[in-house]
């Protein structure tokens, strides 16, 4: 067995999941999820964790309502107290800018999470573009 | 029917609540896998 198709299977299991991609080259296995889904990017970080696998920066693909001030967003989770924080790219501090504009919306949000040293802890999104 | 309404009402007020966050997309870099 590959370890593509090790974490193939494996992501394939996380329930919400729609599609896996997982190029060996790249290093990188993108996963397309399902509507309505209540996965979380540790979750996969510690899925590969447990793989044997070290996770790196995620590229993250979300929707959420933005609230919060400039300098301290964040990405409600509805019917919980779940609450993602968000961050300026460096390398793309409009986009912050543009987020800031938009409070009280619903948006989807690009951009990246690195893992910490505790991979179960929820990081902020460096945010790249809002839409 | 007015059953009917309230759950309707309630299942419009569900879909207009701005706020749900919801992965859409998740691009994995992994370090190890070869």
């Amino acid at each position: 067995m590959t370890c593509a198709h090790i974490v193939d299977v494996a992501l394939k299991k996380v329930p919400g999941v729609e599609t896996v991609d997982v190029s060996l080259n790249k290093g990188l296995a993108s996963v397309k999820l399902k509507p309505g889904n209540t996965v979380s990017v540790p979750q996969f970080w510690q899925l590969l964790h447990e793989k044997g696998y070290t996770p790196k920066a995620t590229e993250v693909s979300v929707q959420g309502g933005l609230i919060g001030e400039p300098g301290h967003l964040q990405l409600n989770v509805s019917g919980s107290k779940d609450v993602l924080n968000l961050a300026p790219d460096p390398k793309s501090a409009a986009a912050y800018n543009d987020a800031a504009k938009k409070v009280g919306q619903s948006v989807v949000i690009q951009g990246v999470m690195v893992p910490g040293k505790d991979l179960k802890a929820l990081v902020p999104l460096q945010i790249h573009q809002v839409k | 029917m007015r059953r009917r309404f309230s759950i309707l009402a309630c299942a419009l007020l569900m879909a207009s609540i701005p706020g749900r966050t919801e992965l859409l997309q998740v691009d994995l870099s992994i370090f190890g896998m070869d």
